[in-house]
C-alpha cells in the first residue's frame, strides 16, 4: 500500500510530502490510525508545524509522539524525505 | 490590593460596652477601652476622610502606601536539543545568571534577541516578561534535524536549524525571535484565537512587534527600516519571509516557494480551509492586511514606530475588555483609532494616520 506523509504549518505555511510502500494491509493501518490520530486544533501552539497520514481511507492528522517503536523507522524515513511541495 | 485602605473596619465591641469599660476599676481594662476609644475615633475620621477623595486622591495614597519593590530582571534559559525532536532532554546551555556567554552562534543568537525584546516590552511598556510577572524565558534550540521552522508551544520558544539549502538557522532574525515571544504575550493578553480573522491579526501583532524590536535594537525609524520578516532566514539575498510594507513581496519567483502568497488588502482576503493544512483559515496569509495597516500609520506618524503607533497596538493588545478573543480587523481598527485618540487626541495626525493605514488597507 502507498502511504504518504504531509507536513503542514509553519512561520510562513509550506506544505511538504513524502510518499513510500509499505506491506501493511488496510485493517493494520487502521488499527495504528486509532492510536496516533490527532484531534486538530491549534492549542496553544503558534506557527507549529503538524503532521498528516494520507492514504486509501482518507487524510488524518497524527501525532509524532504516539507512533508505536514498531512503524517508528518507516516515519523517520518518510520525514528524511519529506520535500516541499511547489505551488 | 488598594481596595482594603477604604474598607470599613467592623469592631467587635460595641461603644457602650467601651464605654462602661473606661470606667471600671480594673486600671487595665480601663486603659484597653480607652484606647480603643482613640482607635476607633482615629478609623472613623480615616473612613469619612476617603469617603470624600478623588480617584486621583485615592491612586496617589495607595502609591505612598505601597511598599518598594523589587525592580524586575530579565530570567532566561536557553537549551539545546542535540538535533532531536524533543524538549525531553535538552541541555541547558545558558541561564541568565550566568556572566559568561555560550559560544553556540544560536544560543548568541537568542540570548541577543531574547535580551532585546524583554527590554523592549520592560523599557517601553513597563512589561515584565512575557506573562508580565516575570516568566522565565526560554528558548530551545537545534531542534530536530533540518528542522526548517520556529514556533511558540505555549510555554517556550523552539527554533530549528532550517535544511541550510531553502532555510538557514531560524535564529538569525531578531524580528522572528521578537516575533515568537509576542506570541507568547498574546497568549497572556488578547489570547486571540488562532484561526479566520482572529488568528490572523494574533499573526500580525507578532509581525508588528517583532519589527519594532528590531527597529529598537538597530535604532532604525520608519524610513530606515525595511520592514521585512525574517530577511535572513529565507536564503538568498532577495527573498524574506514576509513584507509588512509590501505584502505579497516578500519572495518572488522563489525556485521552491514560488510568490508570496499575502494579501495587503481587504479585497484580497484569502479564504482557505480553517484546519491545519489550511494554515487555520490563511492566518499567515491575511496578516499581511492588518500589517500594511500598521505600516501605513506608523509611516505617516515618522520618527521611531515603537513610539507612537507600538503604544497604540501594545495598548490594544492589552485591552482585554475591548479586543475579544474572536476580534476582527475591522474590531481593531475601531479599537486603535479610539486609542489614538485618547492618547493623542481625535483630531491628532496620529489619529489620522492610524485612520489612514486602515483605509490604506481597505478595512472598514
Amino acid at each position: 500500500m502507498r502511504i504518504t506523509l504531509l507536513r503542514t504549518g509553519g512561520i510562513i505555511p509550506v506544505t511538504k510530502k513524502a510518499e513510500k510502500n509499505v506491506d501493511w494491509t488496510s485493517d493494520e493501518l487502521s488499527e495504528l490510525i486509532k492510536v496516533i490520530k490527532n484531534e486538530e486544533g491549534a492549542g496553544q501552539k503558534r506557527d507549529a508545524t503538524g503532521y498528516q497520514l494520507k492514504y486509501n481511507a482518507g487524510t488524518f492528522s497524527i501525532d509524532w509522539e504516539k507512533i508505536p517503536a514498531k512503524y517508528k523507522k518507516t516515519f523517520e524515513e518518510l520525514k528524511d524525505d519529506l520535500a516541499i511541495v511547489k505551488p | 490590593m488598594c481596595k482594603s485602605h477604604f474598607t470599613p473596619i467592623q469592631c467587635i465591641l460595641p461603644p457602650y460596652l467601651t464605654d462602661k469599660l473606661v470606667d471600671s476599676q480594673d486600671k487595665n481594662l480601663s486603659k484597653i477601652a480607652v484606647n480603643t476609644k482613640f482607635r476607633s475615633f482615629r478609623l472613623r475620621s480615616d473612613r469619612e476622610f476617603f469617603k470624600n477623595t478623588s480617584p486621583t486622591e485615592q491612586a496617589i495614597l495607595c502609591a505612598v502606601a505601597r511598599k518598594p519593590t523589587k525592580i524586575p530582571a530579565l530570567k532566561m534559559e536557553v537549551y539545546s536539543c542535540n538535533k532531536k525532536a524533543s524538549t525531553t532532554d535538552a541541555k541547558l546551555l545558558w541561564n541568565s545568571s550566568s556572566p559568561k556567554l555560550p559560544t553556540d552562534k544560536d544560543a548568541k543568537n537568542v540570548i541577543n534577541a531574547g535580551t532585546g525584546t524583554w527590554k523592549f516590552y520592560y523599557d517601553l511598556f513597563g512589561r515584565n516578561s512575557i506573562d508580565n510577572l516575570g516568566l522565565t524565558i526560554q528558548q530551545y534550540i537545534h531542534y530536530d534535524k533540518k528542522y526548517d521552522n520556529a514556533f511558540w508551544d505555549g510555554r517556550r520558544m523552539i527554533f530549528g536549524d532550517g535544511d541550510g539549502t531553502i532555510f538557514g538557522s531560524f535564529t538569525t532574525d531578531i524580528d522572528v525571535i521578537g516575533h515568537e515571544l509576542t506570541h507568547g504575550v498574546t497568549q497572556y493578553e488578547a489570547n486571540l484565537e488562532y484561526h479566520l480573522q482572529s488568528g490572523a491579526l494574533n499573526e500580525s501583532f507578532s509581525d508588528v512587534f517583532g519589527i519594532l524590536i528590531k527597529q529598537r535594537m538597530l535604532n532604525e525609524d520608519v524610513k530606515q527600516s525595511n520592514w521585512l520578516i525574517g530577511e535572513n532566514v529565507l536564503l538568498g539575498n532577495k527573498y524574506a519571509l514576509r513584507s509588512m510594507k509590501e505584502p505579497g513581496t516578500g519572495y518572488r519567483n522563489h525556485p521552491e516557494l514560488g510568490d508570496d502568497p499575502q494579501p495587503g488588502t481587504m479585497d484580497e482576503f484569502v479564504k482557505l480551509p480553517d484546519t491545519a493544512s489550511g494554515d487555520w483559515g490563511g492566518v499567515h496569509y491575511n496578516s499581511g492586511i492588518s500589517n500594511f495597516a500598521f505600516y501605513v500609520a506608523a509611516f505617516n506618524m515618522g520618527g521611531f514606530a515603537w513610539e507612537k503607533a507600538g503604544k497604540i497596538w501594545y495598548a490594544a493588545l492589552t485591552d482585554k475588555a475591548s479586543l475579544k478573543k474572536n476580534a476582527t480587523f475591522s474590531d481593531l481598527r475601531k479599537l486603535t483609532i479610539k486609542i489614538a485618540g485618547q492618547l493623542y487626541g481625535v483630531k491628532s495626525l496620529e489619529t489620522k494616520a492610524v485612520k489612514d493605514g486602515w483605509n490604506a488597507a481597505k478595512v472598514k
